[in-house]
């Protein structure tokens, strides 16, 4: 489904992100874990086609997503980090705009929305101005445009970041259902133990590189922690804080 | 144990204006310092400067600079306003001998005919002729508006004054030096009856002021007045009391209160001068600066503290206000310009009690010295005693809270599905066209900004000039070219905002699978719309004050109405390639500077509104919209790394580049015609010389220009490579380039001989003079066709603007635009073969990807067809 390749972003002579190559299956959920700064928001900028990478491709179910950004999105539903929206616009009719932008009418679009809309809890806030949401409910309101097309595949940028508990569990039953439908998630996340519990497989995004990625047992055995959590893997792979966390994983 | 100590208020409020001060003044000194660096400035991010040297002696340079522009605008403004303050103090009689003409012919002769003139009632006479002539000339000049009968009883009313009171009849109008000699008296004597009414009329004055302070400041801020201002927020984490805060905000909204200090001051200075205080104008104009300044921040921080405590949204009432605000500045601005005094500005004297509102309390200080001396301190305790009260106010208001924004209101459930869905809109009208409207619905500061300002903007150059109005009505080409300019002034601030109004919330349309550009040609498309209504608007208004237009002003208006969508999509393209949408201050994230040159080129379709000729019309017309076209063709390159902060789309040729150079081409002509024309060469030779030179500039000029910008297979694109893939050996092609023409030369030969056959269809095409004067000198003519053109015309035309086009509309339609184009800059007798020609060589040049077959194809044309012109004595046959 989504297939980077050797993917490389430099902003003059700062290398955000090197060599990245990774691909996630349909079906498969994929967490990118990662320091602040390792390049996250950069390789997700460079799969939704705002960025150009400087080297390799990153490719959705064979379109190219820079050159070919119109018709990779039809395939894509993508939810910021932080979702800003229009003055003046109200929840639903952001819907709304969002619905015909991918050529559903009016009634089809709100049709697609609502089940999403009353699985979120958005109903009482449908009907006020968008700017005035607080961030959790400006990124329900988000994920509900991100998911009115059925998209192949999801693009999450730290989803749960200031979501309600309410809201985290409904954000992972939603990602689990996608997935089973044969649809492909992919996310960025600082919460390890969520990306343990919700993925099938990891990469986790070091200095710009991929520094390991697999399966959680597969990440175990290559980084070495033994029977060690994720968080072990974690600063194991990462480096910085190995020393001080490496007993409790040895 | 905290160590934090408490201070007193004084303290405090003397703290917090002074922030509020420096945030202004830095804000101030950050936009001069941007404009002078331009975009070095980003630069200079990138590669960190070395610490900062001298600090303190930029900033005492920085304050004269300040001081020195301040003083500057005080003393304009002073002028300025003691124009309108004079008018202000001149009653009945008074106001007709105001006039600036009148009193200059008035002092000239004020010795030959005043009262005390010793000359004989003979000499006398004569001096009232001369003067007669002079003042009705300068009187029938200057007001157009007037009738003959009403210009002469004027100018009889002017000798008559200056005969029983000679000069001093008359009171000056035109800035001049304060307190000059003819200045209009304030009272005649005790008891003068229009003492009251010179002083209901001060008090408007000021009355008007402060609600321009007033308003403006309210309206002014960026944020939704609504929302409590991020910094009361945090200040009131501080160990402050309300009252405290509310004091200091008063301190800043006092010092930093422009409209307080560059027009109530002014004003006031104006006033107290001309009133005669001499020495004291200026302590006592501060006073009232000051006095108008507290007393509108008093009113500010009540009313925006109780405004919050109502409503969380007041950017639509902000929006108003502003409006408001513009609008009482626009009638001070009127005051001071208009004639006579403003009819209105009499009737609201008469009739508003202006006198008794607070700011109309400073009219106190212009009665008498005795008056002011009284006046002064219970104006002081009255401002004291408005600030308390405002403080007051607004400390009660919050007495429950400093922040009242309301969550997410709860909503009904159902409602807000049907609400959504809404009515079932035409199938136009959906996607980012309805949001559009709907935001533009909604948000008056949107609305203002797009639809009233470009209007305000335009009304206030109509009340500055006074006769602008009369004179773009009395011609239908002034009134068209006006009409034209309102709907492309409107268009800077709407189809070039069609990127950058997206904002923060661009990542919605990059993530929807429309191409952006579509969903902005479709914006653009909305405000080609709007913008036709207002050049509808501007003609219809203009004519209905002027005359009916004849068929000649019918054409000016058509061509004024045909321009509006053309360069609707010419200010969006332009504005959507000056966007840079990672600029985080929506105030620059539109370079200015492409504004500028959107503004020029449309003052270049301007000239062809005047242009007699239809066809200059129509290449002007053809021009244009290939211009749009280029630049939405160069739009579509750059969009796809709009948000990418390091890449640029890979350099190719465009369409855009064709054009700019045709243009330098036509500029370089043009350039060479005129200078070789004061040389004396003879006139065929010097056409063939410039035609020759600007050939040469502009083709060496842009082949090292795009060979510069790196365009990859640049020469294979333009066919003048010696080896291209896929292409013709360049004999064979130039063989086929000869058969076109010759084909081509054969069709023109069959429609000149139709043209000759039919005289009636002649009439349609005009052969321009320069051309016939060219045919006489065949020589020179023949050189020209066969030797010059073919070469320079198939490199720009089929080299750059075909294969410009081609890249994005396919290869059909870029051999049929192409040929357009390049038949409508040729005269139109010749348009139909010279479009023939375009397609075979065109044609020619596609097929053997080698240029030198389309010039083989021009050349043979050339070559027939102007041969048979040559060789057959008494045929206009233009290339």
């Amino acid at each position: 489904m989504l297939e980077l390749c050797g993917l490389a972003k430099r902003y003059g002579d700062f290398e955000a992100v090197r060599d990245i190559t990774l691909s996630v299956r349909p079906g498969e959920l994929y967490a990118l874990l990662g320091p602040n700064g390792a390049g996250k928001t950069t390789t997700i900028r460079m799969l939704m086609g705002v960025l150009r990478p400087s080297g390799g491709s990153a490719r959705v179910d064979g379109l190219d997503c820079f050159s070919e950004r119109a018709a990779v999105m039809r395939k894509v539903g993508y939810l910021p980090d932080e979702p800003q929206f229009y003055d003046y616009l109200r929840g639903g009719e952001l819907l709304r705009f969002v619905g015909e932008m991918h050529g559903f009418d009016a009634r089809e679009a709100l049709e697609r929305a609502e089940p999403w809309i009353a699985r979120l809890s958005l109903e009482d806030a449908i009907d006020e101005f968008a700017v005035n949401y607080s961030k959790g409910m400006k990124k329900k309101l988000a994920l509900c445009c991100a998911l009115l097309h059925e998209p192949e595949l999801l693009v999450l940028d730290e989803p749960t970041n200031g979501l309600d508990p309410y809201a985290t569990r409904t954000l992972h039953e939603i990602a689990r259902e996608q997935a089973e439908a044969g649809r492909s998630v992919f996310f960025t996340t600082h919460l390890l133990d969520q990306a343990a519990r919700l993925c099938h497989r990891i990469g986790i995004l070091h200095g710009g590189r991929i520094a390991a990625q697999g399966t959680l047992a597969e990440l175990r055995e290559s980084s070495g922690v033994g029977a060690g959590s994720l968080e072990d893997v974690f600063f194991r792979v990462t480096g910085s804080r190995a020393e001080t966390t490496a007993p409790a994983g040895a | 144990m905290s160590r934090s100590r408490p201070i007193s208020t004084a303290r405090a409020v003397l703290l917090l204006g002074r922030v509020g001060w420096r945030r202004w003044r830095n804000r101030l000194a950050a936009r001069m310092r941007s404009r002078r660096k331009g975009t070095s400035a980003a630069r200079a991010d990138a590669a960190p400067t070395p610490a900062r040297t001298g600090t303190a002696r930029k900033r005492a340079i920085g304050i004269v600079g300040i001081t020195v522009l301040a003083l500057f605008m005080l003393l304009a403004g002073t002028f300025q306003a003691s124009s309108g303050v004079r008018k202000i103090f001149a009653t009945g009689q008074d106001l007709l001998f105001l006039r600036h003409g009148s009193y200059r012919y008035a002092t000239r002769y004020d010795t030959l005919l005043g009262p005390e003139s010793t000359r004989t009632p003979m000499q006398r006479k004569q001096d009232e002729r001369a003067l007669r002539g002079l003042l009705e000339r300068r009187v029938a000049q200057e007001y157009a508006t007037l009738d003959a009968a009403e210009q002469a009883d004027f100018v009889d009313a002017i000798v008559e004054q200056l005969e029983r009171r000679g000069e001093d009849g008359f009171a000056l109008d035109a800035p001049a030096p304060f307190g000059a000699r003819r200045e209009v008296r304030w009272s005649v004597g005790a008891g003068d009856p229009d003492v009251p009414r010179r002083v209901a009329r001060v008090a408007l004055l000021f009355a008007l002021c402060g609600l321009v302070a007033l308003l403006t400041s309210l309206g002014g801020s960026v944020q939704d007045l609504g929302k409590v201002d991020w910094s009361l927020e945090w200040l009131a984490s501080l160990p402050l009391s309300g009252r405290a805060l509310f004091w200091g905000k008063l301190a800043e909204y006092t010092l930093v209160a422009p409209m307080c200090w560059f027009v109530a001051l002014p004003v006031a200075l104006a006033t107290f001068l001309l009133r005669g205080w001499h020495a004291a104008a200026l302590p006592l104009a501060l006073f009232a600066a000051a006095w108008t300044a507290v007393v509108a921040a008093g009113l500010r921080v009540a009313l925006e503290t109780w405004l919050r405590t109502r409503f969380s949204h007041l950017k639509n009432l902000q929006a108003v206000l502003t409006i408001a605000g513009s609008l009482v500045f626009v009638a001070l601005l009127w005051l001071s310009n208009a004639p006579d005094l403003p009819a209105w500005f009499e009737w609201l004297a008469e009739h508003v009690p202006a006198a008794a509102t607070p700011f109309g309390h400073l009219a106190w200080l212009v009665d008498s010295p005795g008056s002011a001396l009284v006046a002064l301190p219970l104006l002081a305790l009255e401002a004291a005693a408005i600030a308390w009260l405002c403080v007051e106010v607004a400390a009660r208001a919050t007495a429950s809270g400093l922040v009242f924004q309301p969550g997410v209101r709860q909503g009904v459930r159902g409602a807000a599905r049907a609400r959504a869905i809404g009515d079932a809109a035409p199938s136009w009208m959906r996607g980012a066209l309805r949001k559009d409207l709907l935001l533009l619905a909604r948000d008056r500061a949107f609305l203002a900004q797009t639809l009233i300002v470009p209007l305000l903007v335009v009304a206030i150059q109509l009340v500055v000039n006074r006769h602008l109005l009369q004179l773009l009505a009395s011609r239908s080409n002034h009134a068209a070219a006006f009409a034209f300019a309102l709907g492309a002034y409107m268009l800077v601030f709407s189809a070039a905002t069609v990127l950058s109004i997206e904002g923060n919330s661009l990542w919605m349309l990059m993530s929807s699978p429309q191409p952006l550009d579509r969903v902005l040609r479709r914006k653009a498309a909305l405000w080609a719309v709007v913008g036709s209504l207002y050049t509808l608007g501007g003609c219809a208004l203009l004519i209905w004050i002027g005359h009916w237009p004849d068929a000649r002003g019918w054409t000016a208006f058509a061509t004024a109405l045909a321009g509006i969508p053309i360069y609707a999509f010419i200010a969006a393209g332009l504005g959507a390639l000056a966007t840079d949408p990672l600029e985080p201050d929506p105030q620059r994230r539109v370079a200015a500077p492409t504004l500028y040159l959107y503004m020029a080129i449309v003052a270049m379709y301007a000239t062809s509104i005047y242009a007699d000729s239809l066809h200059v019309k129509f290449v002007q017309l053809v021009l244009s919209a290939l211009l749009a076209y280029a630049l939405w063709q160069r739009v579509r390159d750059r969009i796809p790394y709009l948000l990418d902060p390091t890449e640029a789309p890979p350099p190719q040729l465009g369409l855009s580049d064709g054009l700019l150079a045709a243009l330098a081409f036509l500029a370089c002509n043009g350039l060479a015609l005129w200078m070789l024309g004061s040389t004396g060469v003879g006139d065929g030779q010097s056409v063939l010389l410039a035609f020759v030179l600007a050939a040469l500039v502009t083709t060496a000029a842009s082949l090292y220009l795009l060979y510069r910008a790196g365009i990859a297979g640049l020469t294979e694109t333009l066919g003048i490579a010696r080896r291209i893939d896929g292409a013709w050996r360049v004999w064979t092609g130039v063989a086929l380039g000869v058969v076109c023409g010759a084909a081509a030369a054969l069709m023109a030969l069959g429609y000149f001989a139709l043209l000759q056959s039919r005289p009636e269809w002649a009439r349609y095409v005009e052969i321009p003079k320069h051309l016939e004067s060219l045919a006489r000198e065949r020589a020179v003519f023949a050189i020209l066709a066969i030797g010059v053109a073919p070469f320079v015309e198939e490199y720009l035309f089929r080299g750059l603007v075909f294969r410009g086009m081609q890249r994005s509309i396919g290869t059909a339609w870029a051999v049929i635009g192409s040929a357009a184009v390049f038949a409508s800059v040729h005269p139109p007798a010749g348009a139909v073969p010279v479009f023939a020609l375009g397609v075979c060589a065109a044609f020619a040049f596609q097929r053997t990807g080698r240029l030198w077959s389309a010039i083989a194809c021009h050349l043979a044309y050339n070559a027939i067809v102007v041969g048979m012109a040559v060789l057959s004595p008494g045929a206009d046959v233009p290339t």
